[in-house]
Parts: structure tokens; sequence; C-alpha cells
């Protein structure tokens, strides 16, 4: 599904006017190696300024690739419809309704017939069907994030990248939120099988959400560990949750 | 839940200065006014500045005659000139904002013509565009555009970054972008900008009705003062703010009806 190969990517650096220009760029990513299989859910965790986000733009195509080599599904990535992302701090339009903002995920004329319908349907189906005609200013954080994935999954995407999804919901919204997206992990209802990569800087909601947990330091991937637990609602009353979490927070290097 | 001591929880939605009615909130302005206005000419005691009522005495007896004809030409000029506002100003702002090349080639010229005051110009519109309406309503319409392009370029300026990349994770390209993201992101900018512009607008009509026209409210305030009518000419005064009020009154409805969002969500 995702095949990036020595992938680098470079910010422009801003320099002041009339300084002599050297190389002015800040490197996100530095020779990233990765391999995620469709119908995979990839965790990567890592500490703030590691290039997490810049690697989840980089395979939504929103940012141009400097180096190496990234493919999904074997083309390059920008303009893939397949593809969606889900932002940090939701994305959505604030002069829209909950239900606009997820008709506008939907693609092709076809799809946009009943687009009404559908969009309240997908707000239901992740428990915020009551919100459709709120603003985004009226809803609670956990309902933006919902909103927000309700209109990711209006294109019937068959990638679905989150960045920090549950980072700014308080403890009972974080794990009510991960319960659904761990539903879309597991057991997809795409025909072709949903691909997930969530970036966080949470070990345990990688631990929960993530088939394989990469751990990311200094723009690449420095361990990639499979979690056999994964899938388990119920995973965090089993004990081994936490110690694969510890052995997760060992790979970054903070021991506690 | 205890919530004893509280007050009771406030509808959600922008405490709305406008609640009971537009009327109702220029109520105490406008008896702040007239008593300034009834002190004024009792102190000065000339008949330069005739009193409240004898200049709404005027106004009834105007509205009798040819009120109706004067305040329609000032309002078609105005529309006119106000919907010129809109679509110029709201296209040349979203340019200057969205396009890194418009704003290179534009961006400098809009900064110098801006301060300039295109009062002076008034002469130069009506060699080019004769001295008829479109000469007045172009006049007018230029002296408010730029209130619309400076607040449009800085609203599109404002747009959060997350958004840009939304949409274009979203797959919109340039009809989609207009629609979606830029054109509701400066709605609010455009109603503030027609507020702003009103007000240098009529001021502008004013202006440009004195010459070559014998209908509109300018005409009929400095036809008066060249008669020394005072009372006419309060009377004019009068009319033209009546007629700017109206205005707003009506941006504000429509800036409530075409902008929900902005209400939705304050004080939750």
């Amino acid at each position: 599904m995702i095949r990036a190969e020595g992938l680098t990517v470079d910010y422009p650096r801003r320099v002041p006017a009339g300084t002599a220009g050297g190389a002015s760029f800040d490197r996100a990513l530095d020779g990233l190696d990765l391999s995620v299989a469709r119908g995979a859910s990839l965790a990567v965790v890592g500490p703030s300024g590691c290039g997490k986000s810049t690697l989840l733009y980089a395979v939504a195509g929103l940012v141009p690739v400097s180096g190496g080599r990234l493919e999904v599904e074997g083309r390059p990535p920008a303009g893939r419809a397949g593809t969606a992302l889900v932002f940090q701090d939701y994305g959505l339009f604030p002069w829209k309704t909950a239900r606009q903002n997820v008709e506008l995920g939907f693609r092709g004329p076809a799809a946009r017939g009943a687009a009404k319908d559908r969009a309240r349907s997908l707000l239901e189906r992740f428990g915020v069907g009551y919100a459709a005609d709120k603003y985004p200013a009226e809803l609670s954080g956990g309902e933006r994030q919902r909103t927000a994935i309700a209109r990711a999954l209006a294109s019937e995407p068959d990638l679905l990248l989150l960045d920090e999804p549950s980072s700014s919901l308080d403890a009972l919204a974080k794990e009510s939120f991960q319960r659904a997206v761990l539903g879309l992990c597991s057991h997809s209802d795409s025909p072709r099988g949903l691909t997930v990569v969530l970036v966080t800087h949470d070990i345990e909601e990688a631990a929960f959400l993530g088939g394989s947990v990469a751990v990311m330091e200094r723009g690449r991937i420095r361990a990639v560990q499979e979690n056999p637990l994964f899938g388990d609602p119920a995973l965090r009353e089993r004990l081994e949750y936490y110690e694969f979490c510890l052995g997760v927070r060992r790979l970054l290097g903070e021991e506690p | 839940m205890k919530r004893t001591g509280l007050p009771a929880p406030r509808p959600a939605g922008r405490s709305d200065p406008v609640r009971g009615g537009f009327l109702a909130s220029v109520l105490p302005g406008a008896v702040l006014v007239l008593a300034a206005w009834q002190i004024l000419h009792e102190v000065l005691g000339t008949t330069a500045v005739p009193s409240p009522a004898e200049t709404f005495a005027t106004l009834a007896d105007l509205a009798r005659r040819d009120l109706a004809a004067h305040l329609a030409a000032s309002l078609a000029r105005v529309l006119a000139a106000t919907a010129l506002q809109i679509l110029a100003g709201t296209g040349l702002g979203i340019a200057l904002g969205a396009s890194r090349k418009a704003e290179r080639i534009l961006g400098s010229a809009v900064r110098i013509l801006h301060p300039v005051p295109k009062i002076a110009f008034l002469p130069v519109f009506m060699i080019l565009f004769g001295i008829g309406d479109l000469s007045k309503i172009l006049f007018v319409a230029s002296v408010a555009v730029f209130q619309t392009v400076v607040s449009v370029r800085d609203g599109i300026a404002e747009i959060p970054g997350p958004l840009f990349l939304a949409a274009r994770s979203l797959g919109l390209r340039r009809p989609g972008l207009l629609r979606h993201l830029y054109l509701p992101a400066v709605l609010p900018r455009v109603f503030t900008s027609l507020r702003l512009g009103l007000g240098m607008g009529l001021s502008a009509l004013f202006f440009a009705e004195n010459y070559a026209t014998r209908y509109g409210a300018g005409y009929l305030i400095m036809n008066a003062y060249a008669m020394a009518d005072y009372r006419t000419t309060f009377a004019g005064i009068v009319c033209l703010s009546l007629l700017a009020l109206g205005l707003f009154a009506l941006a504000d409805r429509a800036e409530r009806r075409l902008c929900p969002w902005l209400r939705a969500g304050r004080g939750a």
C-alpha cells in the first residue's frame, strides 16, 4: 500500500532578505524507509518535531518529496482520491455545519445526489447525528473529531491518515473516540480493506490502535514493533498491554 | 448538579445589539442627538440651525412634494455603486490575497491609490463617463471599493493554514476553493467593508450630486443652502441620515442571514 525508500522532505527556511543564501531548508524527513501493507494499521510514535506529521502529509501528497521514493499503491501520492486525512485540529470549515462539512467529503456527481442523507447517516454512525445542523463552533472537541472522521470516510477511502487524532480530547472522549477508530482499523467494512496510519505522541493510543507501532526519531523510523494484542477493545484491562507500552517507551528512550 | 447562585444560562448566540428590532437599538442614540441638536438651536439662536421640530415639519412638507424623487435618485445611485463595490472589491481582494502574481502586479497599485483623495477626481470621472448617473455611480464606487479590496485581501491572509490543507486533501480545485473556502471566509469582511464604505460613499454621493443633476439628497441640501433655506437643508441632511440608517439595517439583516456561523457558539 505505502512504500517509502530513503524518503526525504525539506521545508524551505525563511531567510531574512539580503542574507547570503546557503542551504536554507529544514530537513523534516531524512532518508525514511517504511512499508505498510494493505489493510494494515500502523501507529507512528515519536517526540514532537521528529517529522511524524510531515510523514503523514507526504503520504497524503500535501508536501512535495525532496528526495528518495514514496509510492501509494505504486503511484506518487499527490492528488490520489482514495486517501483521506484527518487533521490534528480537525480542519473543519467553520462556515459549514457538521453535515455540510461531511458533504464536502463526497467525490463525484453520483455521490452528491443523496449527499444530505448520506452525510447524516455517516454522522449517526459516529454517534454525532444529533449535531448534524450545528456549526463547528457549537461542537465539543470530541464531536468535532467525530465529524472530521465522518468527513474523511465520506470519500470512501482505502487509506485513512490520522494526525494526533485525540490529542485535544479529555480522557473519556479520548477512549470512546479510540474505540470508534478501532472499529475502523480492525474490521473494516470497506470492500478493499481500509489501511490506517496514525501518528501520535501518546504511546498508549499507539498500542491501542496500531497493528504495528513504529518509533520515529529525527526524520527516520528507528524501529517497528509488531503488536500481537491489537484488535481487542478491552485491551486496557490486560496487563500485557502495559508491558507492550513499556516496551515502546524503552524504544523511545524515555524509560520511566 | 448544584447550580444555586448561578444566573440562568444565557441562550447561545452573539449578544445581539439589534435584539428588539433595529428601531429600538437606535432609539437611545436618536434621543441623544435630538437633545443636543435642540440645545444647539437654543444656544446659537440663528436661523442657520433650525430646531428639530421645524426641520421635521419641513420634512413632512417635502414628503408631500418631491422628496421621494430625491431619495429614489440617491438610493438608486448608492445601491448601484454598492453592488459595484462588492463585486469588484471582492474579486480584486480575493485575487490579491490568493495569487502571489496578482499581488506583485496589482498590490502596489492598490497601496498607491488607496490613500489618494478620490473626491478630487470627480471632474475626471465626468469627462470620462459623462455628467449623468454613470459617472456618479462609478465615482462613489471608486471611493468605497478600496475598503472592500483591502478587507478581503487581509481576510484571505487570515485563513488558517490547516484549512487550505484540508481543502486540498478533500480534492477541492479552483472553483471549489472559491466557493467553499475563499468566499465564505471573506464574507464577514465584505459586510464590514460595506458599512465602512457606506459612510464614505454617501459623502462622495453628496458631493457628486451637486453637479449636473436636479434630483438626489445632495442636490436638495446644497440647492436649499444656496437659497438660504436652512430648514430644507436640515431636512435633507436628516433624510440622508435616515437613508444611511436604513442601508445599515439592511446590511445587518443580510449579514445575519448569509453568515449564520458567526452567531453560532458565541457565549457557549
